[in-house]
């Protein structure tokens, strides 16, 4: 969730951390607020870093594409498609 | 935005508009109440319904006639991941059918660079395949993993892959009963290995998974499901799952990072747990030197002095502890009992002036709270009345029994406590009896309140001087009390006190608890606690049967009624026990026929007696102390070596 490597140290993930509650305030963004500071707690030291890497069991979602928007919704900013993806996408939705 | 009328023929595609920018905004609420308007099969209805998907982080439900790939395909492109389009919506539909496994399977084939261990998405789907293991349901956890096996054998040169399996396996089997403890041990060295090939040297991780493996192999056996209930499984002692695997564990990871004092302290643990003195001592002595300025280490050297009856050292050390943490609640306690372990003995010896600053300075630590008898006020004045009375000052002491009693002893609380303490105490003949007198008037009226207070006074003296026969006989007679009072009006906590007070006799006294049970069911008949203390009472009169669905359902019926009624705690405790039972029922042993009580060859079918004779084994290995002999069932030991010995086990709950 916060985008690093587990190798990463305790500077590097408290500038990332940091960082992602900038994008993602309490007030913009409640929930993703909450799952970032919640993971952060999780791995802010080396020990509970490791250790959640170990030895975490927690499914990141109930189905694959569960997992895969939830990870979205927590580490990356919703961008809009461009103009002409955007064309061929409504385009597509004509045609059905 | 331009003004656009809502008859206009543009204000479906404005609403479309608002949407998304809701939606790229983050308001998703916004988002989807805009999004959901349009009418079924429009153009903007088909084009919206990938970003409600999304919101909905893909709950939103499907109609049977829509297309579910395309949809899928969509939200890949809408959110700037055309490369998963041909992975991601296949395997969804494979997992959403069951077939786990093949959805791994085609993840694995159609993406390069999965699993993976960097940061980023594909990461997020390594550990969802890799720990959904944990999550898919027992009957089809084996079915899954061996499948998976089978798949990354295919390429076996994929480390990462092989590594995280290995993480998933290791801690799947840890929770298998009956699997070897040696070979556990193995499968995460291996594990160390792995890791070491796929991302180098990391002496902090080996260290974190021997502390692993020694919490593992350290933690009590498993609850007996066959116990009749929880109160039984409370009443049995914990052995270790294998002693000498966790010993070695946490030696291993101090040998590779000796600065964790939390395995220090769980080392330690262990020895005090084995009852291995010497090594305990050593590991304290080398704690102490190791964090001489830690305040859980001063607290355990501080209480380890006290044990051995080194008293002013004892309470140096304390005193320490709690000056680097006041609002410790733990280490004032043990302060507050280490003064009055001190003032004992010295009053014994007639040494006045050193139990009375002794009890002075826990005076002054006192606490408000009425109900706390190692700290709160009236308590410590009657222990010290009592000490008077053994120095030889009876009328310093009856001062201080006077104001002992002066407050809060409205129940009889206080002086049922002096009367109690003073007998183990071992306190003299005429001070027992003054107090046996002063509780005639306390019992003469019997009311159930009194009855609960005096059965939160006995529960705390019987965890000071357990065993002993005088204590056994006062059960008898408060057991009787409280029969007599359970004609007179009750408040369902006072109920419960007494109830559960009940329960935790080794022999429960059955009258008084079907007793105070009907009585609180006879005015409120869906009282969830008092229907569970009925299971309780019903499943203890079947002496070593197993549970049984009719049980199973019994509970999540009282649990249905307990959540009605937002009773968190005993919903916690039901849940608990629901889940041990579902578990004893899915496991081999657990599919008896409610009628069928009779041995029967039958029951034999089906039995893996490898797997039961390796638990035999693991039991045969509990059962041996780390010194290989049996330990025996009640260690009492130290409340046998002297008469006066109290405060011996100095695990005194709080």
């Amino acid at each position: 969730m916060l985008g690093l490597s587990p190798q990463a140290d305790d500077d590097t993930i408290r500038k990332a951390y940091l960082e992602l509650v900038r994008r993602f305030s309490p007030d913009s963004d409640p929930d993703a607020f909450k799952r970032i500071s919640q993971a952060y707690e999780l791995v802010k030291s080396e020990k509970l870093r490791l250790e959640h890497y170990l030895f975490n069991r927690d499914a990141p979602g109930d189905t694959p594409f569960n997992a895969y928007l939830q990870h979205v919704r927590g580490c990356e900013k919703r961008k809009p498609l461009a103009f002409e993806q955007m064309k061929v996408f409504l385009r597509k939705c004509a045609k059905k | 935005m331009k003004a656009i009328g809502r008859q206009s023929i543009f204000a479906d595609w404005r609403l479309f508009i608002k949407g998304l920018c809701a939606f790229y905004a983050g308001d998703d609420a916004k988002a989807q109440e805009a999004l959901q308007r349009f009418s079924k099969d429009s153009l903007l209805f088909r084009a919206a319904r990938p970003f409600i998907h999304i919101i909905n982080d893909g709950a939103s439900p499907l109609s049977k006639d829509e297309a579910k790939e395309p949809l899928l395909m969509d939200i890949c492109r809408i959110l700037h991941r055309p490369e998963l389009d041909h992975a991601l919506p296949r395997a969804e539909y494979l997992w959403r059918l069951g077939r786990y496994a093949d959805s791994f399977d085609h993840v694995f084939r159609m993406l390069s660079d999965f699993p993976t261990n960097e940061p980023g998405l594909l990461r997020t789907l390594s550990r969802f395949y890799f720990q959904a293991v944990f999550h898919i349901g027992p009957n089809l956890t084996d079915k899954y993993f061996r499948e998976l096996h089978y798949i990354l054998k295919k390429r076996p040169n994929n480390d990462v892959a092989n590594l995280l399996y290995a993480r998933s396996r290791n801690l799947l089997f840890e929770g298998y009963r009956g699997f070897s403890n040696h070979d556990l041990m193995q499968m995460w060295e291996e594990f160390l290995i792995c890791h070491q090939r796929v991302a180098g040297e990391n002496s902090r991780l080996r260290a974190l998974v021997y502390a692993h493996l020694g919490d593992l192999f350290a933690r009590e056996s498993d609850d007996d499901p066959w116990a009749s209930s929880w109160y039984d499984r409370r009443k049995k002692k914990g052995k270790t799952r294998n002693f000498h695997l966790a010993e070695e564990a946490y030696e291993k990871s101090l040998a590779i990072y000796q600065e964790d004092k939390d395995i220090h302290l769980k080392l330690l643990g262990l020895y005090e747990k084995g009852g291995i003195d010497t090594k305990r001592n050593k590991k304290l002595d080398e704690i102490g030197r190791l964090f001489p300025d830690d305040k859980d280490v001063l607290a355990k050297n501080g209480n380890y002095c006290i044990e051995r009856k080194a008293f002013i050292k004892g309470i140096e050390y304390l005193k320490r502890a709690v000056a680097l943490d006041p609002l410790s609640r733990i280490n004032r306690e043990s302060l507050g009992i280490a003064y009055i372990k001190a003032s004992l003995h010295f009053a014994r010896q007639k040494k006045s002036p050193r139990y009375r600053d002794f009890m002075k300075e826990a005076v002054e630590m006192d606490e408000a709270d009425p109900l706390n008898m190692t700290l709160g006020r009236p308590y410590l004045l009657a222990r010290q009345a009592i000490f008077e009375w053994i120095g030889g000052y009876e009328k310093e002491g009856n001062q201080h029994l006077s104001d002992a009693t002066e407050n809060g002893n409205e129940d009889g609380r206080v002086s049922y406590f002096a009367y109690l303490i003073s007998k183990a105490y071992d306190a003299p003949s005429p001070l027992i009896s003054l107090l046996e007198n002063d509780l005639k008037p306390i019992l003469v009226a019997p009311s159930p309140s009194v009855a609960a207070a005096l059965t939160d006074v006995y529960k705390y003296v019987q965890l000071i001087a357990p065993d002993k026969f005088w204590l056994q006989k006062e059960a008898k007679r408060l057991n009787a009390y409280a029969l007599k009072a359970a004609d007179q009006p009750c408040t369902p906590r006072d109920a419960e006190k007494i109830i559960h007070y009940a329960f935790d006799e080794r022999w429960p006294d059955r009258a008084l608890i079907n007793c105070y049970i009907k009585k609180m069911l006879k005015l409120d008949p869906s009282s969830p606690l008092f229907l569970y203390f009925q299971y309780l009472y019903d499943r203890s009169l079947q002496f070593v049967q197993p549970p049984t669905e009719k049980d199973l359902k019994r509970l999540r019926d009282i649990q249905t009624m307990a959540v009605e009624r937002n009773e968190r705690l005993l919903i916690n405790l039901l849940g608990k026990e629901i889940r041990q039972i579902e578990e004893f029922l899915s496991s081999p042993y657990g599919d008896d026929d409610d009628d069928d009580l009779d041995d029967d060859d039958d029951d034999l079918k089906g039995i893996d007696f490898e797997k039961l004779a390796a638990e035999l084994e693991e039991e045969m290995d509990g059962m041996l102390d780390p010194r290989g002999k049996l330990s025996s069932r009640r260690k009492n030991k130290h409340a046998a070596k002297s008469q006066g010995s109290l405060f011996d086990d100095l695990d005194i709950p709080f």
